[in-house]
């Protein structure tokens, strides 16, 4: 056996590939089945929005948020709206601001079925997949409902939302909570506590708190490797400070505290702490208007704000410049997949090679918020 | 900030007890307008701090000139800086001493030009092929 040449091979997991959240390069050099190193390049969906920012009007760039990460739009729309509405003072209507925090969270709930049914689709089930889009087809229904679309929805205004929630939609949307709170359980039944599932995913890629934070992971990862920290909670923004849901961290139930299960656990927990909060923000929401008149041409005295929310995959931080005029001067999107890719190179480090597949599903990126 | 004050700025900010800045939320280039007097505008690079113990933010500002414009990497101190700063260097052509792997991360790379910049043109060809 000590005949044998053995030599480094490069893959090349390229953009187009199955298991990479959109088109994410990665560069991995293994010695035969471990991952001595692994690389990410991105910028294949570099659209140049900020650049593009730069020669439209304030309410113009609104469509452009949505597609910054397409399985959580009301997030991104929520996000530019309320950072131009602190540089321009506007106040928005209570009512807009629950409508704006309902249509937030079941957009949260919908993100993570996605991430529920592709960590199955990555360990090598179908059916996760399945159930998770079929209950996505619920919520997707209610926005369809609400503004017509079923991935990018344009909803938010600066100074509200565009219009109000039709006749039927409390009614429905609390038919969806009661519907969907048991099937919570079976899915803990299928897959979460499912030994084959726990022993691909437990105690591989665990990621310290002190790293998460040096490398800028936020998000369910920050609070997977025990870092109690939620933009929702600790820099309220919106009307979150009235209303009250915990804060799941990673305990280690099974395997050690920032691997990929616990990863995976956070967000089911957060899916159960966001029908929560929906249920609270139907219950509490006043009547009255939804959208504070903002002049057609809306002129922002000059300054700059850094803003920041609670994105399903993490902080997204907003930085606006303004120079005085109707356009912004700069404004820089910090995406939180951006940070969340980077530390991959730290994680997939002496990992198996499908063990490091898995590690990219449970981080959760999502590409063309990497790349703008 | 003065460009060579940072590097002391920042060991100091991350390090001091009641700062503890030990999260760095965004780096962005920004090209500052050229200012009524006549004088010619410069290159910010803005980073924003926060302390995840003491929960208080603090934004640095270092204003750098356009014909040169280079300042130390802070990616030793706070690793999210390596991408931030890799995209600031792509988009604007802020170059960061000390930066282990300062390449284009989001063009293509042999792509010239700085896109971000106030005064870029958009290029007729790449490669040959008309854009």
């Amino acid at each position: 056996m000590s005949g044998l040449k053995t030599e480094e091979m490069l893959i090349n997991m390229g953009p187009q590939h199955p298991s990479t959240h959109g088109v994410l390069r990665v560069l991995v050099k293994t010695d035969g089945e471990i991952v001595s190193e692994a690389t990410p390049h991105i910028g294949y969906l570099h659209r140049g929005l900020e650049k593009i920012a730069e020669r439209l009007n304030y309410q113009q760039f609104m469509p452009y948020t949505d597609r910054l990460d397409y399985l959580a739009s009301m997030n991104c729309n929520l996000g530019y709206a309320a950072t131009v509405e602190k540089l321009a003072k506007i106040q928005v209507p209570e009512r807009a601001e629950y409508i704006r925090v309902i249509m937030a969270e079941l957009n949260r709930i919908a993100s993570h079925l996605v991430f529920f049914g592709t960590s199955g689709l990555e360990a090598g089930a179908w059916t996760p997949l399945i159930y998770g889009f079929r209950e996505r087809e619920w919520i997707i229904d209610l926005f369809e409902m609400t503004c017509g679309a079923r991935l990018t929805y344009n909803y938010m205004r600066i100074g509200g939302v565009s219009h109000d929630l039709p006749d039927g939609f409390i009614t429905k949307a609390k038919e969806f909570c009661d519907y969907f709170e048991p099937r919570i359980k079976e899915y803990n039944n299928l897959l979460t506590y499912n030994q084959i599932f726990i022993k691909r995913m437990a105690d591989i890629g665990v990621l310290s708190s002190e790293t998460a934070i040096n490398y800028g992971v936020t998000g369910p990862n920050l609070r997977a490797s025990g870092v109690k920290w939620d933009i929702r909670k600790d820099d309220p923004y919106s009307v979150y400070h009235k209303l009250d849901f915990e804060v799941p961290v990673g305990k280690g139930e099974v395997g050690q505290v920032g691997d990929t299960w616990n990863r995976y656990i956070i967000r089911i927990r957060e899916i159960e702490q966001s029908v929560k909060i929906i249920r609270q923000a139907l219950d509490q929401m006043p009547q009255g208007e939804v959208r504070t008149k903002v002049p057609r041409i809306l002129k922002i005295p000059a300054g700059e704000v850094y803003c920041r929310f609670e994105n399903p995959r993490g902080e997204m931080g907003f930085y606006l410049v303004s120079d005085g005029s109707n356009k912004p001067y700069r404004l820089k999107i910090r995406a939180p997949s951006f940070s969340n890719v980077s530390v991959v190179s730290v994680l997939a480090k002496d990992t198996m090679f499908s063990d490091m597949v898995l590690i990219l599903g449970s981080l959760d990126f999502i590409l063309p918020e990497v790349d703008r | 900030v003065a460009p060579q004050d940072l590097l002391a700025v920042v060991a100091t900010l991350k390090t001091a007890k009641e700062l503890s800045f030990d999260a760095l939320m965004c780096l962005s280039g920004v090209d500052y307008p050229n200012l009524p007097d006549g004088k010619v505008g410069n290159f910010g690079v803005v980073y924003h701090l926060f302390s995840m113990q003491h929960r208080h933010k603090l934004v640095l500002r270092v204003e750098l000139p356009k014909d040169n414009p280079s300042v130390a990497s802070v990616a030793n101190i706070w690793q999210t800086a390596n991408w931030f700063e890799r995209e600031a260097y792509d988009l604007y052509g802020i170059k960061f001493d000390g930066h282990p792997n300062l390449t284009r991360i989001l063009m293509p790379d042999d792509w010239e030009g700085h896109p971000m910049r106030k005064d870029y043109k958009y290029p007729e060809t790449y490669r040959e092929l008309p854009l």
